[in-house]
């Protein structure tokens, strides 16, 4: 457990979290089309991208993306690429905290207005985004300590129900045999995407960290895709799970917890998921911050960052107010596309500079 | 040749013990002869040594006259070597230079006659002595536990009105150097007129106006203090109080008590995960209480919501009113008890527990299950280790109740987010404040200077 | 310490906007069970009933609840309608139990899921049950051992109070569910209201739609053991005039569907237990114990082959049997196609593995 921990603890975070990217809707819709072909084809690739990318950024200890596009391509290009990947990071962020917004509203706070739950939520991620890196990662790596038992319990406690219908789920396994939508696997991918973190961590970990035991991040990987894929369909049936709307929330809600002083899981799983989705979307935006505020010059760094969390925030309320839940469905999914060529990107930018470098 | 040698170990314990102030180092010059001791004051019995030492040499004629008289003496022996020499110095004994022997003379100072209990870190298995006001009796307690050259301790006069005298104690061969000459720095630069208290001299150093929770760790237990400086960490002492400060101390630093150590390591698990189990407890159960009484109902099994639903009815206000009403009354019956005489105190606690607990349900004030609540949140608080930490899990519940009221159980779970960042944010000396595994320290100076002559 | 001003101002501009969701516990009702019946008027389709507990003023006294009922065209109406005849706001956050009446599942009862699975604030794990006579009458059932209100309709069903081999356990999003799902059927537990107790021992069985078959209580307890397996039921066995009572600790089922010409269903039970009475003044022997396994497992053959022929018989699936042959089918276009038509045709071979352990503290 040395330094590299907090690799593993980002990569570990996008797999929970994906309950909230809508990852499980996305697969369920497709789960008679070559979702679970889109989750095998999703591995390889996803393993490849982390490969290179692991061997690009060893070449720049301690230096952030900033630093190194600075270093290694023109001004037009830099700028537009911290552009680029600004923005798909501040919507990597975004996603859950709109379907934070629709869950409160829906099962804690009834009564409350939504503009009023998010402009809580925005209060404290604007003023935890501008935190240090590492004061966001010690205080990642708590709320992980403190949570992981719990969703580890859930995911156990599901598991072993006798309510879970098997029969369902290998039905769905007979459907393995199906072309994969790019949209499926988009999805599946973002399982994997942990590890892009490190373009601003990398600053903290000076060097320290590497990439090691890749095959374990796509063993871990698979059994968090295969258990947020099957666990629904095997309480809501191979029919049914398409009808709800978020459909780990009933998941949640369709056990109990015979001798305790809570008895419904469902909040139980919300309070968990909030803690573990909000400290994601704070660590999404710290990222998004960094790159944007670095296009602007030195000197107004500290001004231009209020601005830009202030822009996060107003676009967040735009599209809260705009979308309704079929739109942010449909926005994730194409986001989701859009993100898997970023990342693609992303990884050829690296190594383009990485070769730049070692030619140098 | 002799005489060389004796030079040359004068020299060699010089410069083992040169970082440390209460090292004294003095020559004895009669008409007849020359003697010079050395020994570390603190330590020491200046009667013994003026008694012993000093005042026969004046009245022996010769200096093989005055080696006799103390070789006369059993506790009076030729070291074998340097090492043995320092050995013996350590443990309070007198190095005397004769112009071609040395001689340890025991004059051991052991401060227990004076010494008072901990009464404020109370341990049930560990050493009972605790620090006193007096420096020179901190430093003699510290010096016994830790035998060791490494110890180094530096004087500093802060206060331009009190001229408060401070200790800085350190390992130097595992305490990290930034951290000691951050400390050292700081110290220089402090500007205030009257320093008394451990406790103000922390505000100094962190300098932060509104800061909550502790970043340096308060102590009066010598083996605290000790076992701090064995991992590395810088401890000041002080003339006028009872306490010292270490630094750096992290957020779990607060939650140990010596006792952990102590005990079995089964048991000592379990205490700690109690007192982890009371701060959450201490922290957010009030505003559990709220938001789910007042939001979220349908949380509680149905027989739990039913019995607090029927406490609760003959109760005329909100539910945050209630429990804010009892946590201020239990808040004011803590204080009432410390700071009243002891005899009073305990007659304060008895009028106001019984107000407490029978009239206010009775007359349909409160419900009974608030009053379990804020007993439990009470009872909770104090079983945090150490005091600052305690007062500090004290206020951070009103915060956290304060946004459960307004905003349900999302309010509880952001206030939970914004405490655990704020806490990860604090810093220490340069030192995370959630820093899980010995890990991530700074690297050590291990072992820097272990070769001996 | 600007922040910190900063964070104090904007908690107090939206303190501004809050309050209104801080309702306190004592002000809210909780609908503890909710009957749905068949109205009697005409002019409406529903007739709804809620059971409202009222929370006991001091520990230790006996439940008090209250039921109110309305008769409109949808439930939101008539949850509308009892919602202006209280005093507090309605909670559905504590509904346990919900009562279909008798006469209302003789007719499609999807709309009511409707209502029901749509609403967020009502637990996906409520228990969901045919009440007989109607809905109301079994919610206004007050037995006397009773501390809390509806415990005594809701502890049958969750683990913790009696487990009773007949009771079959239905949640909501379970009904749900099968509604759903091609290849397994909805099937509920039927409550019958007495005048100080409940009687649940049948169970119901439905076709997507509306209630098509009712299991009388051995078939019930047949069900339950195939379905889930029990763990404490008993077994009548009648041998030459004797009966004997079989005190049953473990009894389960596995099945298979075989393909083929002639598609047939092989059934496996396996039953362990253990004299508890018998009529017969003969000590029981070895040899006897062994009759009696035989008699036993011909008699459980019989009700489970009963059972699965009556379901047959109705074209419902309660057990599942459609979902298997689709999980283990790998023509997933066609697979449904074909189940339902072999379903009705289909071969049950049951075969019972009984097993005595010992008769007993006396031979």
């Amino acid at each position: 457990m040395g330094i590299n921990r907090y690799l593993y603890y980002l990569i570990f975070l996008n797999m929970i979290i994906n309950v909230v990217v809508l990852v499980p809707n996305i697969l369920i819709n497709d789960r008679f089309n070559g979702a679970l072909m889109a989750m095998l084809v999703s591995i390889p690739i996803s393993l490849t991208l982390i490969y290179f990318f692991g061997k690009a950024i060893a070449r720049f200890p301690g230096m952030g993306l900033p630093e190194i596009l600075k270093d290694h391509l023109p001004k037009w290009g830099h700028h537009s690429t911290l552009f680029l990947f600004g923005v798909m990071w501040y919507l990597i962020g975004l996603i859950p905290l709109l379907v934070f917004v629709s869950i409160i509203k829906d099962y804690i706070n009834q009564d409350n207005d939504r503009l009023l739950i998010i402009s809580v939520l925005l209060i404290l991620l604007v003023f935890c985004c501008r935190l240090n890196s590492k004061t966001l990662l010690y205080g990642m790596e708590v709320l992980l300590v403190i949570n992981v038992p719990l969703v580890l319990f859930l995911i156990a406690k599901l598991l072993i129900n006798k309510e879970m219908n098997w029969d369902a789920i290998l039905e769905i396994g007979t459907h393995f045999f199906g072309i994969p939508s790019l949209q499926s696997i988009a999805a599946a991918t973002f399982m994997f995407t942990g590890y892009t973190n490190m373009v601003i961590f990398q600053r903290i970990f000076e060097g320290k960290f590497k990439f090691k035991h890749i095959w374990m991040i796509g063993v871990l990987g698979l059994l968090f895709l295969l258990t947020s894929f099957f666990i629904p369909i095997g309480y809501q049936g191979t029919d049914g799970v398409a009808n709800y709307m978020l459909p780990w929330l009933v998941t949640a809600d369709s056990i109990r917890i015979e001798f305790f002083v809570v008895e419904r899981v469902l909040y139980l799983f919300i309070f968990v998921y909030i803690s573990i989705g909000l400290i994601g979307t704070i660590i999404f935006w710290h990222i998004a911050l960094d790159l944007l505020k670095n296009i602007f010059p030195e000197k107004s760094r500290d001004k231009s960052s209020w601005a830009i969390l202030i822009l996060f925030s107003a676009v967040a309320m735009t599209l809260e107010i705009f979308l309704n839940e079929y739109d942010r469905y449909d926005f994730t999914s194409a986001w989701l596309i859009v993100r898997l060529f970023g990342e693609l990107l992303l990884v050829l930018i690296m190594s383009y500079a990485a070769r730049k470098k070692a030619l140098k | 040749m002799f005489a060389k040698k004796v030079t040359e170990s004068k020299k060699w314990l010089e410069n083992k013990l040169k970082n440390s102030s209460d090292v004294k180092n003095d020559s004895i010059s009669t008409t007849n002869f020359k003697v010079s001791v050395m020994y570390i004051s603190s330590i020491c019995k200046s009667d013994t040594i003026y008694q012993y030492i000093i005042n026969p040499a004046f009245k022996t004629d010769t200096l093989s006259d005055y080696e006799t008289y103390l070789r006369s003496f059993p506790g009076c022996t030729e070291p074998k070597d340097n090492q043995e020499a320092l050995d013996k110095m350590l443990t309070g004994s007198v190095v005397i230079f004769l112009k071609s022997k040395l001689f340890v003379f025991e004059a051991k100072n052991v401060q227990s006659g004076y010494v008072s209990d901990a009464n404020v870190e109370i341990s049930i298995l560990g050493p009972q002595d605790a620090l006193v006001e007096k420096l020179s009796t901190n430093i003699n307690l510290i010096r016994h536990r830790y035998h060791s050259e490494r110890l180094s301790i530096e004087n500093k006069i802060i206060g331009k009105l009190s001229q408060t005298n401070v200790a800085i104690a350190y390992d130097q061969s595992i305490a990290d150097d930034s951290v000691i000459t951050d400390v050292k720095k700081k110290l220089s630069e402090i500007d205030v007129d009257i320093l008394q208290s451990a406790g103000q001299l922390h505000q100094l150093l962190t300098n932060k106006k509104w800061s909550l929770f502790p970043t340096l760790l308060i102590t009066e237990r010598p083996d605290r203090i000790v076992k701090n400086i064995s991992e590395g960490k810088v401890v000041i002492i002080f003339e006028t109080s009872p306490f010292a400060l270490i630094i750096p101390s992290v957020f779990f630093d607060f939650f140990s008590s010596m006792d952990d150590i102590y005990q079995l390591p089964g048991v000592g698990r379990f205490l700690s995960f109690l007192r982890y189990m009371g701060v959450f407890i201490a922290t957010l159960l009030p505003g559990f209480y709220v938001a789910v009484a007042s939001y979220n109902p349908e949380i509680f099994r149905v027989q739990l919501a039913l019995s607090i639903a029927g406490s609760r009815a003959t109760v005329p206000y909100p539910s945050y009113l209630e429990i804010l009403f009892m946590l201020f009354m239990m808040e004011f019956l803590i204080e009432a008890s410390i700071r009243l005489p002891k005899t009073v105190g305990s007659a304060a606690t008895t009028v106001g527990g019984l107000i407490l607990g029978q009239a206010a349900t009775e007359a349909g004030l409160v419900s009974n299950i608030m009053i379990i609540i804020v007993a439990a949140v009470a009872i909770a608080n104090f079983v945090i280790p150490i005091n600052a930490m305690g007062f500090a899990i004290r206020v951070v519940k009103y915060p956290i109740l304060l946004i459960s009221t307004l905003f349900g159980l999302t309010g509880l779970a952001i206030s939970f987010i914004g405490l655990v960042l704020y806490l990860a944010n604090q810093r220490s000396f340069g030192t995370s404040y959630f820093r899980f595994f010995e890990i991530d320290k700074p690297p050590n100076k291990k072992n820097k200077e272990s070769t001996t002559s | 310490m600007k922040t910190i001003r900063l964070t104090l101002i904007l908690i107090l501009m939206l303190t501004v906007f809050t309050g209104c969701g801080l309702k306190d516990i004592d002000k809210r009702f909780f609908v503890i069970g909710i009957g749905l019946d068949q109205p009697e008027d005409e002019d409406n389709k529903i007739k709804v009933s809620l059971k409202l507990a009222i929370p006991p003023k001091e520990s230790g006294k006996s439940a008090e609840f209250q039921v109110l009922t309305a008769e409109t065209e949808t439930i939101t109406e008539a949850v509308r309608t009892i919602k202006s005849k209280v005093d507090k706001e309605l909670d559905f956050g504590h509904t346990k139990i919900i009562v279909l009446g008798q006469k209302l599942v003789q007719n499609d009862v999807r709309f009511v899921f409707d209502w029901l699975q749509r609403r967020r604030d009502i637990q996906k794990i409520a228990f969901i049950t045919v009440g007989k006579p109607s809905g109301l009458e079994v919610l206004n059932v007050k037995p006397p051992s009773e501390t809390l209100p509806a415990d005594s309709l809701i502890l049958p069903f969750g683990q913790g109070g009696v487990e009773s081999p007949s009771v079959v356990q239905q949640k909501l999003y379970q009904f749900y569910q099968k509604t759903t799902e091609r290849g397994l059927d909805p099937i509920l537990p039927i409550v019958e209201a007495k005048k100080e107790y409940f009687d649940i021992k049948q169970a119901g069985v439905f076709n997507k739609k509306k209630l098509k078959v009712e299991l009388s209580k051995e078939e019930t307890k047949m069900f339950n053991m195939i379905n889930t397996g029990l763990e404490h039921t008993d077994v009548k066995i009648k041998r030459d005039n004797k009966t004997a009572m079989v005190a049953v600790e473990k009894a389960s089922a596995d099945y298979d569907i075989v393909q083929g010409k002639k598609p047939s269903i092989q059934m496996n039970i396996d039953i362990e237990g253990i004299v508890e009475e018998q009529t017969s003044r003969d000590p029981v022997t070895e040899k006897a114990l062994q009759k009696y396994e035989k008699a036993g497992s011909k008699e459980v053959k019989a009700t489970a082959l009963s059972l699965l022929k009556k379901l047959q018989k109705e074209n419902v699936d309660p057990i599942g049997f459609g979902l298997r042959y689709r999980s283990r089918s790998w023509n997933n276009d066609t697979e449904w196609e074909e189940w339902q038509s072999i379903y009705p045709t289909i071969d049950f071979k049951v075969k019972v593995d009984f097993k005595l352990l010992t008769p007993g503290i006396i031979k």
